[in-house]
């Protein structure tokens, strides 16, 4: 009860009010200002509080390839199909996971199909389903950014069943705005970085950003005066010409993360170039089990090779573009027509975190589009 | 892909050799680098781009985009790499460049030579400036500097129809300055012999008159070549990119032509 009444103020209309004419203040010298965020909750809360309409038309944001279900690449969903298929084997993962479309099918059609799959909540459910049926092989189906990984060393290092393997599709946020600052040239102002991610790996993890970009990054909660909050330090940051790696969370976040959950993560895994679904390799952003736990790695372990070459996104399905800040849902004519929730034709209509399904459910908030091209954010 | 810089009686000469004319990301930033330092060396007051013996240069390289996961990705940051390259040229202040077309050219590497302020063409090369073929609507500053060089009209006919023309006809229309030798020695002795005159006589004139000259031309660039690379994006992420793309480097050829032969008239 406490915690809930102390998260209220960051709800409070006043707040929010006196935010929103400090953003116009601050922002009223500068022109159009684009800032990105890399989290589908944000994108979430955004839109499902409107923020967007506390903003000055100048001010966009825009959303990011934040959405860990979006951005898992189709290998390792058609990896997982293919182990749901072999005899006396069930994949475990999250709900969201199970409905997003593949090369050929997803997680749900191939249980459809007669192979084994189930949801879990958590890595712990993972664990005692293996306690609970030793003699079937689980594998672990693992996606996520930062915050998930941890969990997943947690499970590894306190020590698995034998019949228990983990399928890692997990994912590290940091290299990913390197390929964003590419990709939108000098278009991009600043970042608002995801504060639970931030919790993890602290700030030092983006100072890459100042010393290689010079481009702000604000780390931002997640209720509207957090939002709003973080908005406003990143614009003040651009104002004054600080190319600033800051906190704006700080009841969560500081600069050197959590140390224990940096070195568990340090000692189970290790990274790779990995691929972003549809966007790109993007070098040292893949966690990989490290070899002395490669006994319950499930792609050295068990046989998860598809027999069939993978398939990115569907035809004309844009989400990659979506993700990559480049095309707004609304730009997708199957958006709401013969893609919904309910029918995901796409990745990021699957999950709560994905922008189409936020925009399908809450709209945009109104992002304006008024000082850019036609079709293009 | 070989870059090299040589500096004789006050000319710098940069050749540079891809295989097939391709400029891939890597080559881009070592030519760069490479004409970065040759720009800011005092005693060269002339830069001469030989390109490759084959090719002078035919744009972005794409092999290593096809095979990328995302191509779009890639053939963006070559293409932003090859304009930088084009940018670089136009802004030389202190020198003049010159550029020695050996080889043809395409695309992106007919707009490297058209950055430079004086173009000799060998007699028998051709020249395909039009990026359209391969599914794209073109950088590298074409807007600017083809218009600039050849008028309106004829830019609309070579972007449009996409036909390559022969070094006649680019000295006709204002892209090249003039044939030189059909033969590869006595063409690069031509431009050698050339490119120190003009580094021996009245270099500053020139140089100023460069300034001058130059400084309508750069006028309001940017917003142009952002427009450029917006609609670049757009191509790339577009299925006639692809298509053409997949017909080129798996298959090696190109969408048939209109009227082929008709354009391209035989140097007399
Ligand atoms: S609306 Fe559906 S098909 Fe369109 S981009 Fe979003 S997920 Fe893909």
């Amino acid at each position: 009860m406490g915690e809930h009444a102390n998260l209220e103020k960051y709800k409070n209309a006043e707040y929010v009010a006196h935010l929103s004419k400090a953003i116009k203040a601050v922002s009223a010298s500068l022109g159009t200002v684009k800032l990105m965020h890399v989290c589908g909750t944000h994108e979430h809360e955004i839109a499902r509080h409107g923020i967007r309409q506390f903003l000055p038309p100048t001010i966009q944001i825009i959303p990011g390839p934040g959405c860990p279900v979006c951005i898992c690449p189709v290998e390792s969903i058609d990896q997982a199909i293919t182990l749901a298929y072999q005899p006396n084997t069930t994949v475990l993962t999250f709900g969201d996971m199970v409905r997003v479309p593949a090369s050929h099918e997803s997680l749900e059609d191939a249980r459809r199909n007669g192979g084994s799959v189930k949801m879990v909540y958590s890595a712990l459910d993972a664990v005692n389903l293996a306690r609970e049926n030793p003699n079937s092989t689980f594998v672990f189906f693992s996606i996520g950014f930062e915050t998930t990984v941890v969990g997943i060393a947690g499970m590894i290092k306190t020590g698995i069943p034998k019949n228990l393997y983990v399928l890692l599709a997990n994912r590290y946020m940091p290299p990913v705005l390197k390929l964003l600052m590419d990709v939108h040239d000098e278009s991009i102002q600043g970042f608002l970085l995801a504060g639970h991610a931030a919790t993890i790996t602290g700030l030092h993890a983006y100072d890459f950003m100042e010393d290689e970009f010079q481009l702000p990054c604000v780390a931002t909660g997640f209720e509207p005066v957090d939002i709003l909050l973080g908005i406003f330090e990143c614009l003040k940051l651009i104002k004054n010409k600080e190319p600033r790696i800051v906190n704006a969370y700080p009841r969560a976040v500081n600069e050197h993360g959590n140390t224990v959950a940096l070195q568990l993560i340090e000692d189970v895994f290790e990274r790779k170039p990995g691929i972003w679904r549809g966007i790109d390799i993007v070098d040292d952003s893949a966690f990989r089990i490290k070899e002395e736990y490669s006994f319950l790695d499930a792609e050295k372990q068990l046989d998860c090779t598809p027999p069939y070459p993978p398939r990115s996104h569907p035809p004309g399905c844009d989400c990659h573009r979506i993700m990559l800040g480049e095309l707004l849902p609304t730009n997708c004519k199957m958006f709401t027509k013969t893609c919904t929730p309910s029918n995901p034709y796409g990745p990021c209509m699957v999950s709560p975190e994905g922008t189409c399904h936020t925009w399908f459910k809450h709209g945009s908030g109104k992002i304006s589009l008024t000082h850019t091209a036609a079709h293009t954010i | 892909m070989e870059i090299v810089y040589k500096t004789k009686n006050q000319v710098g000469h940069l050749e540079f050799h891809g295989y097939n004319g391709a400029m891939d990301l890597e080559h881009c930033t070592h030519f760069l680098q490479t004409y970065e330092e040759a720009a800011e060396t005092p005693e060269t007051r002339i830069i001469v781009l030989w390109g490759g013996v084959d090719f002078f240069s035919n744009g972005i390289d794409l092999n290593p985009i096809h095979l990328r996961y995302n191509p779009v990705i890639l053939a963006y940051k070559n293409l932003k790499a090859l304009n930088k390259i084009v940018k670089r040229v136009l802004e030389t202040k202190n020198k003049l460049v010159i550029a020695a077309l050996r080889g043809s050219a395409a695309a992106g590497g007919v707009m490297l030579a058209l950055a430079a302020d004086l173009r000799y063409g060998r007699k028998g090369i051709v020249l395909n400036p039009s990026y359209v073929n391969m599914g794209l609507s073109g950088s590298e500053y074409w807007s600017i500097l083809l218009p600039s060089m050849i008028g309106y009209g004829h830019t609309q006919k070579l972007i449009y129809e996409a036909n390559p023309i022969s070094c006649r006809k680019a000295v006709e229309l204002g892209m090249l300055h003039d044939q030189l030798d059909m033969e590869q020695n006595r063409f690069c002795q031509q431009v050698r012999e050339k490119a120190e005159y003009f580094a021996r006589f009245n270099i500053e004139a020139r140089l100023a008159a460069k300034e001058v000259l130059n400084k309508r031309l750069l006028y309001s660039m940017e917003d142009q070549v952002k427009l450029e690379l917006q609609r670049m994006k757009d191509c790339c992420n577009h299925a006639e990119f692809q298509q053409a793309r997949t017909q080129f480097v798996e298959k090696g050829t190109e969408p048939p032509q209109l009227f082929p032969g008709i354009a391209l008239e035989k140097d007399r």
